[in-house]
């Protein structure tokens, strides 16, 4: 995703239907529009295929075939992999949660047609098709989707670095290695910083960039502010600290996965299973793919993985044959290459999502719609530098039963209501105003808020060794008003804010109102 | 306007589209300017008015009417953000800056050709338009008020109002379901939209684009009915910014322009008081109380308040678990305010993280609490005065003051800063008009000092807190400042 397509105005529709031609048409669509690329990346592959086969002793690589122990380590190899497919499915499922509802089944096989897309089409379409099944599967726009399928990879290279970097000073590794860790630690932190900027102070990061660019001239400061302003949207999910962690923690167990499947190779040639060195190993070649290559990264996928595995093997005591390191690469690459394409296509073709028409709408979809907005109150016709879509489908939280009981505890005792329905609904109305009302609070009090909130649950999971819903009313009663009316300054601060709140919605409450219209 | 091949060129751009924003567009418009202006909120009709408490906050208010204003003592703020702004949701309470404040504004911030008579034609304009009058019907939570001031002896007055035909449905703040009250939506924005003003309505402005000591135009998000958002850019030839005291110095900050922006932010510290009386008073069913008393402006004001029943619950809820069956009882009540000129330091920045909000802080003075406690004294002695059983002050751990000797202790204590409970509805001074330049941040007449085409016009520029209700002054000088302009262009 560049510049040029996040501003492209030149688009005037985005069509997303599916254009016919099959494989071969879509090749030569491919081959019409980024024919450079594709052409550099054949060009690379084949320059490292060749040097890598030239150093090779095939005979040698035979025998390392030959002798290779398969059971019980490829299997399980297999198994692994497809464990970290649906731990990426599970990150995209929190990915998109606040936008739409996703099973993990689907969201991985989202991810799958993704990667078998990237396997047999090239130039990294893959992303474009991901974005474009996204879209199509949870109804969001195509935009959205291609945001979160960025913020996904993002993610994947900042932990990628991480781990890289972390394995790379745990073991003993060749000079070359430690040297390009340094390199990584630095993009690692860099990487780190402007994600955490753009996520944390999306303000300030447009304001940054209209003034960094605007001696650029018009063209290029809009197209660098739609830009930083896309990936403000698509990073909105990070702002809330619990899913960021949650996505963080996600994204960390899909790659500690992907490096356990890397890790089960290791014994069918004859090496002792090491987690460490197959983190680095993984995390190496997964950077090493960042090269423009084939589809499936032939030849840079195995360079790749060769190298890491031959620097990381010092410590054994013995330098790790190169003829034994390229068979486990191939093996690595087959296991990973025949799986997820497999998958991809079935899961295509479980949702009629042909080739021709993942790569169309990869294709097609990926200028961005700019046009004039339509006229509207008094015919004024601003030129529109990108647009956010509209969340297409509302996810409506239920409303937790901790808040529901917690708002419950500002109500008078005696039941204003004497139909339970009633004020089942009175209660559900009160607490979702309370929430939805706290959650426009400023980020900073916010969070000082969420803080507050985790103290009082904690509280009262440590002093009555359960949670609150779990209470009895009474006791429940008492535990809340000794925090809003207490003496503790700082408490009674924290209830302020629930018990204002609940107290003016339930008193402006309709059924209420009624109520209180009849003493 | 002219359209060329990448933006959108208007001759002048107006942001916001409340007190001072929608007399800018109508004075331009009628010019013969090419005016578009930009609202950050909806426009809503009548329909939409006159709805309860949460409703209207979370459709009418900035944040949802969550927007604190931070300091030892957090102080509750309320704003609107609609077409109109604040004036659909104030009481339409009108005043014209008293002379002092004229003499005094003139002297510490050497503001040009500022008087009272230079201000009383945009008075006379916007009372004219607006219907401002003295209320006809007197509510019964006026009347007992009223008891209480002749018994106390003190000078008072009935507050005229921007309102006609008023029939006490008690929803000034929740919109005016009946057009009563003269919000800008009712009268001026008409007026504007016939002269040719254009507004937009769902666009925030974002950024300022400036060059070479002009401001080029701005990027600003526009909400559109499908639920997608556009970010656009407007060119502009002059950019007048009416976003009112807690925007306009962050839109500004936020581009980068900060001399004495946002540094002086000002407002009138409220403290609310609930009154219970023998007889029925159905504050519920009437407009606030329209007397307001002046023996102790400017430093302190008494007066009535918005009444409704979760309002009061709410009044109520410090001392919540002594007080909380009154609200049975609340046909016997209603709730007034002490009001202060404020006299601590306050700022406006903008959010450095999270969403776009603005920072607000106010540190409460000495002089504050002490007037705020001098306030609370008197008026709880005047409403014991005027047949009030008890009365309970939003201040925790006092929950009720039943005799005139409980009250007057606080003339000469202080209440408990940590107890106190305060809103308010008031704030200005965020980037002061005048030509001190070590204190003011636009000249005499609201241009922005180092910019050619940038103008303030709005609550942001009075120089201090007026201790009145603003949105007269605010509309005189927005008018004053902008036929200066039209006058010096033409």
């Amino acid at each position: 995703m560049d510049l040029e397509q996040m501003s492209d105005n030149k688009s005037d529709a985005t069509d997303t239907s599916a254009t016919p031609g099959g494989f071969q048409a879509t090749y030569s669509s491919i081959f019409r529009t980024r024919g450079a690329i594709v052409l550099f990346g054949l060009l690379v592959a084949g320059l490292l295929l060749a040097l890598t086969a030239y150093k090779l002793d095939w005979s040698k690589v035979q025998l390392a075939f030959r002798t290779a122990s398969w059971l019980p380590w490829l299997p399980f190899a297999i198994v692994t992999y497809m464990v970290g497919m649906l731990a990426r499915g599970v990150r995209l499922k929190l990915l998109v949660q606040q936008e739409a509802q996703l099973s993990v089944l689907t969201a991985s096989n989202i991810v799958a047609v993704g990667y078998a897309t990237n396997n047999i089409l090239p130039a990294r379409l893959g992303e474009f098709a991901r974005a474009g099944m996204l879209a199509e599967r949870t109804g969001m726009p195509y935009l959205l989707a291609l945001t979160i399928t960025f913020l996904e990879r993002l993610l994947d290279g900042i932990i990628i670095l991480f781990f890289f970097v972390l394995s790379s000073l745990m073991i003993p590794t060749d000079e070359w290695m430690r040297q390009a860790a340094s390199i990584c630690a630095i993009l690692f932190a860099g990487a780190m910083f402007v994600v955490g900027f753009i996520t944390l102070s999306p303000q300030s990061a447009i304001g940054l960039t209209s003034n960094l660019t605007s001696w650029m001239g018009q063209k290029w400061h809009d197209r660098f502010i739609a830009f930083v302003s896309q990936i403000n949207n698509g990073f909105k999910c990070l702002r809330d600290a619990k899913s960021a962690l949650l996505v963080l923690f996600s994204s960390a167990l899909v790659w500690l996965i992907e490096s356990a499947f890397f890790m089960f190779i290791m014994p069918c040639f004859g090496m002792k299973p090491d987690l460490l060195k197959a983190i680095a190993t993984m995390s190496f070649t997964n950077l090493g793919i960042l090269v423009p290559s084939t589809p499936g990264y032939v030849g840079v996928y195995h360079a790749a993985c060769q190298t890491a595995l031959m620097a990381v093997s010092l410590g054994t005591g013995h330098t790790l044959d190169p003829n034994t390191a390229i068979s486990y690469a191939v093996i690595v690459h087959f296991v990973f290459f025949v799986t997820v394409t497999i998958w991809g296509i079935i899961a295509m073709a479980r949702y009629s999502f042909e080739l021709g028409s993942a790569q169309a709408l990869a294709w097609q979809a990926k200028s961005i719609e700019i046009k004039n907005m339509p006229e509207t109150q008094d015919t004024f016709l601003p030129r529109v530098i990108t647009t956010y879509p509209a969340v297409t489908e509302e996810i409506k939280k239920g409303m937790s039963p901790f808040w529901v009981e917690l708002c419950q505890c500002f109500i008078p005792k005696e039941d204003i209501l004497q139909d339970a329905n009633a004020q089942r609904e009175v209660m559900s109305d009160v607490s979702a105003f309370t929430l939805t009302e706290i959650e426009s609070i400023p980020f900073r009090f916010l969070v000082l808020f969420k803080i507050g909130l985790f103290g009082f649950k904690s509280y009262v999971l440590l002093t009555t060794g359960t949670f609150l819903c779990n209470l009895p009313q009474e006791k429940r009663r008492r535990l809340v008003e000794s925090w809003a009316f207490g003496k503790v300054a700082l408490t009674r601060k924290f209830m302020k804010l629930i018990r204002s709140l609940t107290i003016l919605a339930f008193y402006e409450h309709p059924l209420i109102r009624e109520k209180f219209n009849e003493y | 306007m002219s359209i060329n091949n990448n933006s959108l060129k208007v001759e002048a751009l107006v942001i916001g589209s409340g007190a001072g924003g929608a007399v800018t567009a109508i004075e331009l418009a009628q010019a013969g300017v090419n005016v578009v202006v930009l609202e950050e909120g909806g426009q809503y009709g009548l329909e939409s008015y006159g709805q309860s408490s949460p409703y209207a906050m979370q459709l009418l208010y900035r944040n949802k009417g969550m927007t604190p204003v931070l300091g030892s003592v957090p102080i509750g703020f309320v704003e609107g953000r609609c077409l109109g702004g604040s004036t659909e949701v104030n009481s339409g309470f009108w005043h014209r800056l008293p002379p002092e404040f004229v003499l005094r504004w003139t002297k510490q911030f050497e503001i040009k050709d500022f008087s009272v008579d230079e201000l009383k034609p945009h008075f006379d304009w916007a009372e004219q338009l607006l219907h401002v009058s003295q209320p006809q019907n007197i509510p019964k939570s006026t009347e007992v008020f009223k008891r209480g001031v002749e018994a106390m002896g003190w000078s008072a007055k009935v507050v005229s109002r921007a309102a006609t035909g008023c029939v006490n449905t008690n929803s000034c703040a929740h919109g005016c379901p009946k057009g009563a009250k003269q919000g800008m939506t009712r009268n001026l924005i008409p007026l504007a939209r016939e002269a040719g003003a254009k507004f937009i309505t769902r666009a925030k402005a974002k950024l300022l684009l400036k060059s070479k000591g002009r401001v080029t135009g701005v990027l600003a998000e526009i909400k559109r009915e499908d639920g997608s958002t556009d970010l656009v850019r407007i060119e502009a030839e002059q950019i007048f910014i009416c976003a009112g005291a807690t925007q306009t110095p962050s839109l500004l900050r936020r581009s980068g322009i900060k001399f004495h922006v946002g540094e002086t932010f000002q407002i009138h510290p409220m403290l609310k008081v609930a009154a219970l009386f023998d007889e029925e008073i159905n504050a519920q069913d009437s407009v606030m109380p329209m007397v307001q008393v002046k023996e102790f402006w400017p430093d302190i004001s008494l007066g009535g308040s918005f009444f409704t029943l979760g309002h009061l619950a709410m009044n109520l809820s410090e001392n919540w678990l002594e007080t909380r069956d009154l609200v049975k009882q609340y046909r016997k009540m209603a709730t007034y305010y002490v009001a202060v000129r404020g006299t601590g330091s306050g700022s406006v920045r903008p959010a450095r993280f999270g969403n776009d909000y603005s920072h607000l802080k106010y540190e409460l003075s000495d002089v504050d609490v002490r007037h705020l406690s001098q306030g609370l004294a008197r008026l709880a002695t005047l409403l014991l005065y005027s047949g009030a059983k008890s009365v309970f002050p939003s201040v925790q751990s006092i929950a009720k003051i039943d005799s005139e000797l409980d009250a007057v202790r606080w003339l000469d204590e202080n209440l408990p800063r940590k107890g106190l409970s305060l809103t308010t509805v008031h704030a200005f001074s965020s980037c002061p008009m005048g030509e001190k330049q070590d204190k003011c941040a636009v000249d005499s007449y609201g241009k922005v000092f180092g910019f050619e085409n940038l103008y303030i016009n709005d609550a942001s520029m009075l120089p201090d807190s007026p201790g009145i209700n603003p949105q007269g002054t605010i509309m005189a000088i927005a008018r004053r400042n902008i036929t200066h302009f039209i006058a010096e262009k033409k």
